[in-house]
């Protein structure tokens, strides 16, 4: 058996107990040389102390290991700092005069305004570009639609690394993440691998970029994705995606069809909620169908529809569904003729008020009447006289409620 | 028969000392796997996201103050100033006897408004609701109600009050980052079935505060304060973070974390007798939904979204760590029945058993292993070749644990401004076995003793300092 002692031979580097004396050792043996020391210390103990031992060997090169991974990754985070510095002083500004233009500027045009060559710009990593327009694009975030971004990002290179980064499947996730952020199309052939991938968040987000750059079927996994759908990440970056192809002049689908493909219900509730923001005209006109529909949620997203977009036409409707809805839907149709404001439903909210059973409804109805106008807050003020001391905290509280954000906007 | 009882006690505590080694292994490596999942979202986008989109949920800030005088205008300030498009504060003055609710009313324009309060949650008596007639200060909701002894008391008054679906447990002493929201709604965005969402803390001693906003980063110059920062910084990002991979969180943070209000209303509200409310409320929303088999998911995240101002003295710590301590074997002995039992998942078979074993009975073993240790020397009996590789052992361990958390802050985006302050952990790091150890050990013990013995429990005064506010 080999032991570590017969690795220290007289006359070489070291020899046992000597510093001064020299071993010799070629190729691999001084790795098996400390490995066998290793071993050797406390052998002769119980296994206890080895693997007291063990622990304390590993911890410390663990202790070495961290504190030069440690080092290592200020100097590099240091060492990007600085790059991304001195670009940020350079381009950021021009970045923001470009994607602020709402006139579409050519390759030419944007390179003078960079003040660079096509060369000179090539020179830096686009991995840095990629950033700054990543914090540019942030602080334009409530412009929906950056005529410029798809042709600055081209003349950047970022295009470029991105289609790059996705075809060595390299931070597939983060990638795809910042295309669609930054509203970038890449060639769609590229996402082909991610589609269907097997991680759910690679594939979640391959499919929305899909719409965005597909040319072909943007829609195609929409109703397979939010069959399945059971979080609020995907309606809420849909309705962004929306946005975005809206003001492409992209075609927009179905919502109100979509929505019975779906049987997810939170989903398809979402695609009939869409249609006030997105909406065909004749969606708007048939989503009052819906106050009656068989789920729900549906139910209670076409009455927000209405009540978004302040449809007069839907009121009547609405009054007639009242009777025939669950309390919670309830309330969501007192809001919408409140918010339809045509000044007609007075007496409807009185109503609404004496019969309902939940107090959050009679609250809801207090509320709408309150709001409603000069009509409204007479009968309002009616009402209190007419209340007795349990019915009058709830007056007073909406009343309190009411006033005080008058004041705060007087105040304003 | 005595050598028989020392040396069983001694393989036990041997194997014991390695089931924790091997548990903080397991966890290292569950920590990382799951920040490392989480840190590939680009957090900035979805608060863009956030900001613009009308599906975005609303969130209530639940904030207790007892006798917060001293800090209460900076911290309300700082919890007014999120940004997210649509959140409250709710501030509940629990009784004070200083100026806290005065400071409020003046400084917040505050008018007291008829509310008809309802108790949908047990609480102590509601007296009065005042809103503001700023319209800086639209979202502040103070409540003023009759002091109910403990913090959980004060926040089921405040949850009869909010309006949204989720809501946020803080304390009035503390400061949250201004996307804390952001930062802890986000993993229930994509995932529905997230009842709690807990987030990094950090202590807040020795940090600059300018407009209400922390300006400088830096570990304080109280060693008290680096101790239970480096303490902090374990426990979430190892401990928690590792369990929270696998759905085994044992607690999120009293001092913040995020909850559905539904399911926390649902589970009867903090348990307002309790002395470990955020602990007992975690067991209590997780046996909800075992019951009524709702799934569930309890998560950490890597960011750090809440300072906190730590026991700056001895005796404010060990009244702190007294009360953790007479709460964690209060939260033993509530919910016994769940240990080992399958019906409630990772609770009942992980956390709860990693929490009796290693948490609970760690103080009980040390002591003992202590007073055997010390009669060992006086009769000679050590080994001290053993005792010393043991010992060194372990305490190489803890250190390189502790270096791996400063090691994983700095990586998940540090929490200073310069590096050096990590310099200060590192020397914590090699002292708390020798002294902070120990105290927070006897301060356990000291709470499990008040808890059997019943002696009168009080929250007691946390003597709080001013901020920082002008660099110096």
């Amino acid at each position: 058996m080999l032991n570590a002692l017969t690795y220290i031979l007289s006359g070489t580097i070291l020899t046992a107990g000597s510093l001064f004396q020299p071993v010799e050792f070629s190729d691999v043996q001084i790795v098996k040389y400390y490995c066998m020391l290793i071993q050797s210390f406390f052998s002769e103990y119980s296994w206890q102390m080895v693997t007291s031992y063990n622990i304390t060997f590993y911890s410390i090169i663990a202790l070495i290991f961290l504190f030069g991974l440690f080092c290592y990754k200020v100097w590099r985070q240091q060492k990007r700092d600085k790059i991304e510095k001195r670009l940020r002083d350079y381009y950021v500004d021009r970045f923001r005069r470009i994607l602020g233009s709402a006139e579409e500027l050519t390759r030419v045009q944007m390179l003078e305004v960079l003040g660079n060559t096509d060369e000179e710009v090539r020179r830096n990593d686009p991995y840095y570009y990629a950033h700054l327009l990543e914090q540019a694009r942030m602080e334009m975030y409530e412009i929906v639609y950056l005529p410029n971004m798809q042709t600055l990002a081209e003349t950047l290179g970022v295009c470029g690394h991105f289609e790059q980064m996705l075809l060595l499947r390299k931070d597939v996730f983060k990638t795809l993440q910042m295309m669609l952020m930054l509203q970038l199309r890449v060639n769609e052939g590229r996402l082909a691998n991610y589609v269907n991938h097997s991680n759910p968040q690679i594939r979640m987000m391959a499919r929305l970029n899909y719409i965005v750059c597909s040319s072909n079927e943007p829609y195609r996994y929409l109703v397979e994705d939010l069959n399945e759908e059971q979080s609020l990440y995907r309606p809420m970056i849909l309705n962004y995606v929306f946005g975005w192809m809206k003001y492409q002049d992209k075609h927009m689908p179905n919502f109100l069809i979509l929505s019975e493909q779906v049987t997810n219900e939170e989903s398809a509730a979402y695609l009939v909620h869409e249609v006030a923001y997105w909406g065909k005209e004749d969606e708007k006109e048939n989503v009052k169908n819906y106050f009656l529909a068989d789920r729900m949620k549906i139910r209670s997203a076409a009455i927000e529809v209405v009540a978004t977009l302040q449809d007069r036409s839907a009121e009547d409707l609405l009054v007639q569904s009242y009777y025939h809805q669950p309390e919670d839907i309830r309330i969501e149709v007192l809001k919408a003729l409140m918010a339809i404001g045509s000044g007609r439903q007075t007496e409807f909210f009185k109503k609404a008020y004496e019969i309902s059973s939940s107090r959050e409804t009679r609250e809801t109805a207090l509320r709408c009447l309150y709001n409603y106008g000069n009509d409204g807050r007479r009968l309002f003020e009616i009402m209190r006289h007419e209340a007795n001391d349990e019915e009058r905290k709830l007056i007073d509280q909406v009343d309190s409620f009411v006033l005080l954000e008058e004041l705060r906007t007087m105040n304003f | 028969m005595w050598t028989l009882i020392f040396t069983t006690y001694g393989y036990f505590v041997f194997f014991y000392s390695l089931a924790i080694i091997l548990s903080y292994v397991f966890l290292l490596v569950m920590a990382y796997m799951y920040s490392s999942n989480y840190r590939r979202w680009t957090l900035d986008y979805v608060q863009q996201m956030v900001e613009t989109s009308p599906f975005s949920p609303g969130v209530s800030i639940v904030a207790p103050a007892y006798n917060e005088g001293l800090n209460i205008v900076e911290n309300v300030n700082s919890l007014l100033r999120q940004k997210y498009p649509k959140f409250e504060v709710v501030i509940v003055n629990d009784g004070s006897t200083d100026d806290t609710l005065e400071k409020l009313i003046e400084n917040f324009s505050l008018i007291e408004v008829p509310y008809d309060y309802i108790y949908h949650i047990h609480c102590q008596r509601f007296k009065r609701l005042f809103r503001s007639t700023d319209y800086r200060y639209k979202n502040l909701v103070v409540v003023d109600k009759v002091n109910g002894g403990t913090k959980a008391d004060a926040v089921n008054g405040g949850l009869n009050v909010v309006q949204y679906p989720y809501f946020i447990n803080t304390d009035s002493d503390c400061i949250l980052a201004r996307d804390a929201i952001y930062q802890c709604i986000f993993p229930v965005l994509l995932n529905h079935d997230i009842i709690a969402v807990s987030g990094t803390m950090s202590m807040s001693n020795g940090f600059t505060l300018k407009d209400n906003e922390i300006v400088e980063f830096k570990t304080s110059d109280n060693p008290l304060a680096v101790f239970q920062d480096l303490e902090y910084k374990r426990s979430f990002l190892v401990g928690k973070m590792g369990w929270s991979n696998l759905n085994a969180m044992p607690n999120v943070s009293g001092g913040y974390g995020l909850f559905n209000t539904q399911i926390v209303k649902s589970s009867g509200g903090y348990g307002f007798d309790s002395y470990a409310e955020d602990m007992d409320m975690i067991y209590r929303m997780i046996k909800y939904c075992c019951d009524f088999h709702r799934p569930y998911r309890v998560v950490q995240i890597p960011h750090t979204c809440c300072w906190t101002e730590g026991p700056s003295t001895l005796r404010i710590l060990y009244r702190q760590r007294v009360r953790w301590g007479r709460g964690l074997i209060q939260l033993i002995h509530q919910h016994w029945r769940m240990l080992f039992n399958p019906k409630y998942k990772m609770l009942g078979l992980v956390t709860m058993p990693y929490t009796f074993f290693f948490e609970f009975m760690a103080p009980i073993i040390e002591a003992i292993g202590f007073i055997m240790f010390v009669y060992l020397i006086i009769v000679g009996g050590v080994n001290w070749t053993s005792f010393l590789i043991v010992f060194t052992t372990v305490y190489i361990f803890a250190i390189m644990l502790s270096q791996f958390v400063v090691f994983y802050d700095y990586i998940l985006g540090s929490s200073y401004t310069k590096t050096r302050s990590y310099f200060k952990l590192f020397l914590a790091a090699i002292f708390e076995p020798f002294i902070y150890h120990p105290i927070i050990t006897f301060c356990s013990i000291r709470g499990y003793l008040n808890y059997i013995f019943k002696t009168k429990a009080s929250w007691g005064v946390m003597v709080r300092k001013r901020y920082n506010t002008d660099g110096k």
